[in-house]
């Protein structure tokens, strides 16, 4: 059973559980509420928060997530007021002078994490905006500035903006929960880089990735439970293809969750794993589920449920719940709920879910075979203004016009419009990177295009402050300069015609019609003068039909091959 | 010699004529009875041969959905209708502009077979298909064997499925010749001797034949080893007492044919074209020369002349300096190896 209270202002989730005491602060405010070009801000906020704890002996972390911020411990009573109420108090009052150290620490923490499966579906999925920002670096946290920090922290990590659960008999006796009013946040609109789906992608990866959007309800849940279910059993335990499998769920709004699903393999089982999951979505597509698999699921879920309320693992869950709005969930609504799930309603989720689905993976190309759409890495049009010729290639050109900017090269464009920026990196160098909501991204780099310097300030002029990220400078070898191709392997490519005809058709073609000229004429020759005309005739005969021949094989081979 | 060569699977198997007809005028029950009559290896077979009919896929597009064997029949016509338009000449002869017909055909087939396959996992038909447009699609060695142990989990010997994941381990389709030769005693000797899967020992012997150039092709094929191992493997099969008559043997019996006839053993050879009588595979036959027909003749002539044995170029010395010639002349070679 939850119980709910408040706690200065601050609702409280209490459920009583087996085990120590433990109790979260979140918060909702994350990832998705930050902008491209100051991404990072709440995750510094959430270190600021958590410095004074440094030298003590507290279980305790913070996570910074795409819609919500925790500050979670474990200890006795004491232990937890202490560590609640220095949270608030820190941030009530950021400790700035730590900011530039906490800046280099996240760095280093960046660097050491690498993005995962789950970032790189967002970004595809969502773009350079909201739910996508998890998979870009947190170019912003250079510009921030102090006063970005108190504006940030004064907006988010106030008394309505957050949820406090406590795992344990009693909220423990003096805890103070200091925190400034404001106002409850929605949650950022998701927002779509996806034209079609079901989509694919293809990145570099150790893993197979796919989400899709679901409604927020039990039969999603129990979907997830058996998506999970068939992975395992047909991924791993019989075709031995993946060792880690896993699903999971996650608010994206009040009343949809994204459900993501990864699966890991080797390098060389990565065709057979997409292969195998292709089959495993298709089957679920078509309706091939038994009663007794719901059956099982919706079992084994009812006991997970039972469990998860004992232990106490519901309750951040629900307060998330209540952060966005919704109701809290008691067990025996959620358990009553679950076992009326039929199998008809799995069916149906399972069309829904693959209609919306986004897969992920190494495998080049990606499951076009299978009917998924490719996710765009190109944008349809470019746009109008001067065009920049690129060296040495002369077929890329970067076109600079007053809504923004196009890369076109051979025939495919990719366009950042002032007007859809997310960011624009900036290097002392000159070099520029341009974002756009898409995630399409043009670079320009000024040694690679004739002419190209003195348009750079026009760029410059258009992007806001707010969106420009300024870099540090990039070491010499990593600055681009124009290459210089061979002529002969320029006059190759532009000939385009495979090696195997011109040894093996063209060659001796030519030569056979060469030797049928040199025979005509001698026989011309011997004609006039008049003797052994007979015998050239002869030979010239011969020859005449093995080029004739060798001509009808070599256009059936060339028509062939167009 | 004005005796008759019929390839036509219609004349070996009274029922893909039945089958056809019936696809033709839409009468999916009697699709289904016909089809039913069969099972594994045989049903597949015959769906292969009446799916090759061209003009197949309106009237199958028209079936019901969910019919398993009618979705089999539409991936089936469709690879056939790609690789019609690929040609079989070698990948680099073959125009881009082919190529992504080609692609764009297996696509369209893969996506009936995925569903067909969501829907009836255990039909060992579609999971043949499916190892076609796998090998086409170029989706790597380990798709293909994911593909193939999901069909052996079904029918451990399906003799169609591995005939196509024999191709997917040659070298031409990204295996090695050990692994070929390997699958394919692998897969004769898992099957008890009478079955028909010993044909693909003369298969992966053709293939390496035809992938050697002259005169080393030939010193190949008659070497003991080779030899040895193909009468092994006819032992095995179409000249085992229990050998049957099933659907696709006359691929089985023209397989060793041509492998008997290529090494001068017509002795052998004779025995192989007496049980086919008139009929023969084009494919199999297609192996040596650009007119199967005339390739059938001669060697069938060859084979039960008497004393057909002492025809000079019919020896191995004379047949090689026969090839030799043939070979240094690009003009009769064909440049369709």
């Amino acid at each position: 059973m939850i119980e709910q209270h408040e706690v200065d202002g601050v609702p409280t989730l209490l459920a009583p559980a087996d085990g120590p005491m433990r109790a979260g602060l979140v918060f909702r405010v994350g990832q998705a509420d930050e902008t491209l070009a100051r991404k990072g801000i709440t995750h510094l906020v959430e270190h600021l928060a958590l410095f004074s704890f440094g030298a003590t002996d507290y279980h305790y972390n913070g996570v910074t997530g795409n819609a919500y911020t925790l500050f979670h411990t474990q200890g006795d009573s004491e232990e937890i007021a202490t560590f609640l109420t220095g949270v608030c108090a820190s941030l009530r009052d950021l400790p700035m002078t730590r900011v530039a150290t906490e800046k280099e620490i996240l760095r280093t923490e960046a660097s050491g994490r690498g993005t995962s499966v789950g970032d790189g579906l967002g970004l595809w999925r969502h773009g350079a905006r909201d739910f996508g920002l998890s998979g870009y670096p947190e170019w912003g946290l250079q510009s921030i500035t102090e006063d970005d920090l108190r504006s940030w922290a004064s907006r988010y990590f106030t008394r309505e903006n957050a949820v406090l659960w406590v795992v344990g008999d009693a909220v423990p006796t003096g805890l103070r929960l200091d925190l400034p009013a404001g106002a409850r946040m929605p949650l950022p609109q998701p927002s779509s880089a996806l034209p079609r789906t079901p989509a694919f992608f293809a990145s570099p990866s150790n893993a197979l990735g796919w989400d899709t959007v679901l409604p927020r309800d039990t039969e999603s849940a129990v979907f997830a439970d058996m998506v999970e279910r068939r992975m395992f059993r047909e991924l791993r335990q019989e075709a031995g293809l993946s060792y880690t499998v896993g699903v999971s769920s996650e608010l994206l709004t009040a009343d949809t969750v994204l459900v993501t699903a990864i699966a890991d393999a080797l390098p060389e089982k990565q065709g057979a794993l997409l292969g195998g999951f292709v089959d495993l979505m298709a089957a679920l597509r078509v309706g091939r589920i038994t009663e007794d698999e719901v059956t099982a699921v919706l079992g084994k879920r009812c006991d997970d449920l039972s469990q998860a309320e004992k232990n106490g693992g519901r309750l951040p869950g629900q307060a998330l719940n209540l952060l966005v709005g919704n109701e809290i969930e008691q067990l025996d609504e959620v358990l009553a709920q679950t076992r009326a799930v039929t199998r008809d309603d799995m069916v149906e989720r399972a069309a829904e879910a693959y209609g919306k689905g986004l897969l992920l993976t190494p495998v080049v190309p990606g499951p076009a075979w299978a009917g998924y759409a490719a996710a765009p890495t190109r944008s349809e049009q470019a746009v109008d203004g001067t065009a920049y010729r690129g060296r040495p290639d002369g077929d890329r050109r970067l076109i600079i016009g007053s809504d923004g900017v196009t890369l076109a090269d051979h025939g495919e464009f990719a366009t950042v419009r002032f007007d859809a920026l997310a960011a624009m990196l900036a290097w002392p160098d000159g070099g520029r990177r341009l974002i756009g909501h898409d995630a399409i991204a043009v670079s320009i780099e000024p040694s690679l295009y004739r002419g190209l310097s003195a348009a750079m300030t026009a760029v410059d002029r258009r992007v806001p402050d707010d969106l420009r990220v300024d870099m540090p400078p990039r070491s010499p070898d990593m600055i681009p300069s124009p290459a210089r191709v061979p002529w002969r392997r320029r006059l190759r490519a532009r000939l385009r015609v495979p090696h195997v005809a011109i040894l093996k058709l063209i060659l001796p073609s030519a030569m056979l019609s060469l030797a049928c000229l040199a025979l005509a004429i001698g026989i011309a020759v011997v004609g006039f003068t008049g003797d052994r005309a007979l015998q050239s005739v002869a030979a010239f005969g011969i020859l005449l039909v093995a080029a004739a021949r060798y001509a009808r094989r070599a256009r059936a081979v060339i028509r062939a091959m167009r | 010699m004005t005796w008759p060569v019929r390839f036509a699977p219609d004349d070996a198997y009274p029922q893909v004529g039945e089958l056809r007809d019936a696809v033709r005028g839409r009468d999916w029950a009697a699709v289904a009875t016909i089809v039913d009559r069969l099972a594994g290896a045989d049903r597949t077979g015959l769906l292969i041969d009446v799916a090759a009919t061209p003009g197949l896929a309106e009237p199958l597009g028209e079936s019901p959905a969910g019919d398993p064997t009618a979705a089999a029949l539409l991936g089936f016509h469709l690879v056939e209708a790609a690789w019609t338009v690929r040609t079989d000449l070698a990948a680099p002869l073959v125009g881009p502009r082919r190529f992504r017909a080609f692609h764009q055909g297996l696509k369209e087939a893969e996506r009936v077979l995925i569903a067909g396959a969501g829907r009836r996992p255990d039909d060992p038909a579609i999971w043949t298909a499916r190892l076609a447009t796998a090998r086409g699609l170029e989706l790597g060695q380990d798709e293909a064997w994911r593909r193939y142990r999901r069909l052996a989990a079904i029918d451990p010997n399906h003799l169609p499925g591995q005939l196509h994941m024999l191709q997917q381990v040659l070298p031409k389709w990204g295996g090695t010749w050990t692994r070929a030769f390997e699958f394919a005693r692998t897969a004769m000797r898992s099957q008890p001797p009478g079955g028909p899967n010993a044909v693909l020992i003369p298969v992966a012997h053709l293939e390496r034949w035809l992938s050697l150039a002259p005169p080393h092709d030939q010193d190949y094929i008659e070497s003991p080893a080779v030899r040895q191992e193909v009468a092994e493997a006819a032992l095995w099969s179409v000249g085992h007492p229990d050998f049957a008559r099933r659907h696709g043997w006359v691929g089985v019996v023209s397989a060793f044919a041509v492998v008997f006839s290529l090494q001068g053993d017509h002795r052998s050879a004779a025995t192989a074209f007496r049980m086919l009588g008139p009929l023969a595979n084009r494919p199999i036959f297609g192996y040596l020369g650009n007119q199967p027909a005339t390739v059938v003749r001669r060697y069938r002539l060859l084979a039960l002349s008497p004393g057909a044995g002492g025809l000079t170029w019919t020896n191995a010395k004379g047949r090689r300096a026969w090839h030799a010639l043939r070979r240094a002349l690009p003009l009769v070679a064909g440049a369709g190896r």
